[in-house]
Order: structure tokens, then sequence, then C-alpha cells
């Protein structure tokens, strides 16, 4: 008799995760999101000295993993307290270091900006891999901070909305 | 011969080639593992299977009669309808067990040779689906004709998918199959991450949360013996452990090194199948989480690729807490000192996420550098110049 209720109680729970797999099969069929799911989550700070004064911001890579190009509609930042972002560009990858966080922003000492392209309207070929480039700035006295920008974009017919996992901060000071 | 009675045996080349084959619907799902407080031989017992990374390739646990019983028959129904179908005729395969093949609906059916039966698995779509650790579905499939012929009306409606099958011998109908815990080996300081700066303001910090679905994943020893030295590597463990808590380490700063450490208790385990005591091997794994905090310095950084660095201004920080961390190899030892000498020494790999988290901060210009890709999304970072 024993048996027989441990059996009763693993039942259900065996069921349910073979059904949950069947339709995990049949929800895969779109396929993922061709510029991913975001990537790896965490925190980037920058000082920002100057109120209104934008530092640059270039943590994010836009990768096409899919079969069609993908157009860029909108870069913003949700969830922004204190702080703003300029209009995002997209800039081709360089073999050495790239672009990264708190240099000055527009970049114009790097020899790749003058290859910039506004972001929204962008085509990003499948398999091209691009960097996104912004400036941040605090807009009250006090640090400023946000999520992790999101990039609406459309490809094959389909809008899709890339949240990237990484929160921003900006600081009146050097961040700790 | 010890060697020939490990389950899935290496030493046999054609029968590992089988497995793949048979098994190539796996590939990619991890090892969703044991420990102590997890599994009792029960736990699989008349229930389902899972599935363990054994000694280089997957194998699968099951018991045999109960499948039956656990699986309800619209449910096994539904799944015969991937294309299960069995029958005879065709030559049997029963040199080998366990036994696993594929099965490509439209082809001659394989035989079920006597004193066998045969388990069929999801179709590798819905296994493809699975995540570490989940249950799967499974059938049994008798030799009656009704179901057969059941069997074979669904199929035709479906795609030609090849069917993973597991051929297996037909035991009394309660094996006793398990792992049981065979002794406490004592604590050993185990690496759950590691970072490193080559430049002298940069400040390094760590911490590590542990919950009882942790991340830190760590190398399995598995022996047929059980003798001292006998054991070596097989396979990962995600432990589970039942105590939970935050290490945050001091602060590291300057160009210097970091492996940052906590402890584990060790275990020697014994899994062991009634109805197939060949397949009986002992393992060695860390089981339960028992704090501490260790900073040792390792002799070398890892090689970098200037285009996986990014530039940080002075004053700025970056702070991972949700990548891939690199395997450590010498992640835990098994050798003495404040654990009993078995002669082993275990990797290491944690995921910086919510459970783990390195920052950096940059008190003079430099460079952030992933070992396999720019940040956010590396394994293990270094401050570069």
């Amino acid at each position: 008799m024993r048996n027989v209720v441990a059996l009763r109680k693993l039942l259900l729970p065996g069921a349910l995760s073979a059904v949950a797999a069947l339709l995990a099969g049949c929800s895969s069929a779109g396929g993922p999101p061709p510029l991913g799911d975001g990537g790896s989550g965490g925190r980037a700070c920058t000082p920002a000295s100057q109120v209104g004064k934008p530092v640059l911001m270039a943590l994010f890579d836009l990768n096409n993993d899919g079969t069609g190009p993908v157009t860029i509609t909108r870069v913003r930042l949700p969830g922004a307290q204190g702080m703003a972002m300029t209009e995002a560009w997209l800039l081709p990858l360089r073999s050495g270091p790239q672009l990264g966080v708190g240099l000055p922003y527009p970049p114009v000492t790097s020899p790749l900006w003058p290859d910039r392209v506004p972001a929204p309207g962008a085509v990003i070929r499948p398999g091209q891999d691009l960097s996104l480039v912004f400036g941040v700035l605090r807009t009250t006295a006090a640090s400023g901070n946000s999520d992790g920008p999101t990039i609406t974009y459309t490809a094959g017919g389909t809008t899709y909305t890339l949240r990237e996992h990484v929160s921003l901060a900006v600081t009146p000071t050097n961040c700790t | 011969m010890p060697g020939q009675r490990r389950p899935g045996t290496l030493t046999d080349p054609a029968r590992l080639e089988r497995l793949r084959q048979g098994l190539a619907g796996y590939t990619g799902l991890s090892a969703e593992r044991k420990s102590m407080s997890g599994i009792s031989p029960g736990n699989y017992q008349g229930t389902r299977m899972r599935i363990l990374r054994r000694i280089g390739v997957i194998s699968l646990r099951s018991s045999r009669w109960p499948t039956r019983f656990a699986v309800p028959t619209a449910l096994a129904m539904a799944i015969a309808a991937i294309g299960m179908v069995l029958g005879p005729g065709v030559p049997a395969m029963a040199s080998v067990k366990p036994h696993f093949f594929s099965w490509k609906p439209g082809t001659a059916m394989p035989a079920i040779p006597a004193g066998y039966h045969v388990v069929a698995l999801p179709s590798s779509k819905v296994l493809a689906q699975l995540k570490p650790g989940q249950n799967l579905p499974v059938s049994q499939i008798s030799d009656s004709a009704a179901f057969r012929a059941k069997a074979a009306s669904l199929a035709a409606a479906r795609d030609n998918e090849p069917v993973n099958l597991e051929l297996v011998p037909n035991g009394p109908p309660n094996c006793h199959i398990g792992d049981s815990f065979i002794a406490d080996l004592g604590y050993s300081w185990a690496n759950v991450g590691e970072s490193f700066s080559e430049i002298p303001n940069v400040e390094q910090g760590f911490q590590y949360s542990v919950t009882q679905s942790q991340s830190t994943t760590f190398g399995v020893g598995l022996s047929v013996s059980g003798d001292v030295g006998s054991f070596s590597y097989s396979g990962t463990t995600t432990t589970s452990t039942d105590r939970t808590g935050i290490v945050t380490f001091p602060r590291e700063t300057g160009v210097i090194n970091n492996a940052w450490g906590t402890t584990f208790e060790i275990g020697k385990f014994r899994y062991t199948d009634s109805c197939l005591p060949t397949d009986d091997y002992y393992y060695i794994e860390p089981y339960e989480w028992t704090t501490g905090a260790k900073v040792t310095h390792p002799t070398s950084v890892p090689a970098l690729s200037a285009s996986n660095c990014r530039s940080f201004a002075k004053g700025s920080s970056f702070q991972a807490n949700s990548s891939n961390a690199l395997t450590i190899a010498h992640g835990y030892d098994v050798k003495g000192g404040t654990t009993v000498n078995e002669g082993f020494t275990g990797s290491a790999q944690t995921g910086y996420s919510t459970n783990a988290q390195v920052g950096f901060t940059f008190n003079q210009a430099g460079y952030l550098c992933g070992n396999n890709a720019p940040p956010p999304d590396a394994g293990v970072y270094v401050a570069h110049a």
C-alpha cells in the first residue's frame, strides 16, 4: 500500500513534466529572437562629474544570429531615475580593444566614430555584430540609475524587444 | 576486470558508439545530481528516468517494470504517437545491455529478443526542450498486437523522426536502484571563482551566496572499486545543499590574481542497481556547503584577446552577476589534510549569477577583458593596462 501511495504522489509530477516537455517542443517553432535574450547580467557604473554632460556607455554588442536582416526601431533606458541617455548609435566593432564605459561622449577620437549610424532605422545583417553606443548623463545632483537598455527591433515582420541585463548608474564622484 | 564493470564502459568502443548513436537526442542536456538528502532508492523506482552524465557519455537510469505504471495510459499513447512502434522479425541485439538505439519509423522494426522489453523515450525534439534534471516521460512497450497496431497508426500520422529506444532485460518487478551514502570524507576548500588584475589601482571583490539551488558545478570522481587512487573524473554535479548564506570576501587591490574559495563537505557514495549489479560504482562529490572564505593567488592569468577588452574610465566600476565562469580544474582536493585521502582532485565552475558576483572598481583608467568574450558576457575577467 505504501508503494501505491508513493507512486500516486509521483504520478502527477511525472505526467506534468512530460506534458510540459511536449508543449515546450511545440512553442519553439518560431525560433529564438535574432538578437538573443540580453546575455549576461550585472551592473555598470560611471562617474559623470557634471549634470547634463554625457559620458560614454558602449557596453553592449548587437549580434544578428537570425537568417534575415534586423531593423532597429527604438532604444531606451527603462526605469531611469536621475539619469538619461543621448541618441543611440551603431558602430562597427574593431579588432583591438573596444570602446567601453566612462570615456568622454561623443568618442570623437575613436577611428570608428565617423562610421556611426543612428540606431533607430539601422539594419543589422545576418551574422553582423555591431556595437551599441550612447551617452549617459545625470539629470539631478544625485546619482542616477536605470535598468539595462531595451532595444526594439523588427525582423521578418515580427517586432521584438531585447532587454539587456546590465543595469546602469551614473554618479557625481567615483563609483564604489 | 574492474574496468569492464563500469556502466557504459569506455573500454568497449563499439558499445560507446552505439550509446552515442542511440543517445544523440540527449546531447546537450547537463546532469542533474543528487545529494545525500536528495535521492533515495525509492525516488527512482516506479517513476521516471533521470539523465545523468557519466564517464563521458550520458547514461540513463531507470527502474524496469514499474515504468509502465508511472505513465498514465493516455499519456503513454500520446508519447507513442511520436513514432514508437516495435515489432518482431529483424535481427536481435541482445549482447549489450542496457542497449540504446534509434529507430526510424518506416524502416524495418527491431525485434525484442526473448527476455527483453523496450522502453521508448521521447523524440529528440521533445528531449531538446527538457531542462536539466527534468524527468523524462517514458513508456514501456509491451508486445501486445493491439498496442503495436495502435502505435503504428499514430506514428504514421506524424513525421518520421527517429525514436530513441532502450532495450532492457526483463527483471523482477522491484529492482532496487539508488545511491547510498558511504562515508563523510571531511571538508575541502573549493575555488568557486577567479578574477585577475594586471594594473595596480583596481579593486576586486567577490560575493558568494548559497541557496538550495546554488550554482557551483563540481567534477565528480567515479570508481568501480572505490579504492584509494582509483577515482577519476567522470562528469559534473550541481550540489544541492541544505545550508544557505552569503560570504562576502575581502576586497583585493593591486596587481593580483585571486581564486575565491569556500568549503564544502565531501561525501563518498555508492550507486547500486539490484537488477544490473554490474552497473554498481562508487563516486565522490561535494554534498554540503560548510561556509568559509579564503583567497589564494593563482600564478597564471587566462590568455586574452584584445578584442575581448573594453575601456573603463577612472572611477568606473563593473559587476558581473550572470555569466558562466571558467571551469577551475583544481577546484577541490580529496587528498588528505582536511579530508580522507582518496587521491582525487575535482573541478569547480560557478556561474556569476545572483549566487556569485565578481566586481571591479577602476581607480585608474584601464581595460576589462574577458577570457572568452568582452564584458558583460565573459566567464572570467582580467583588469588590464
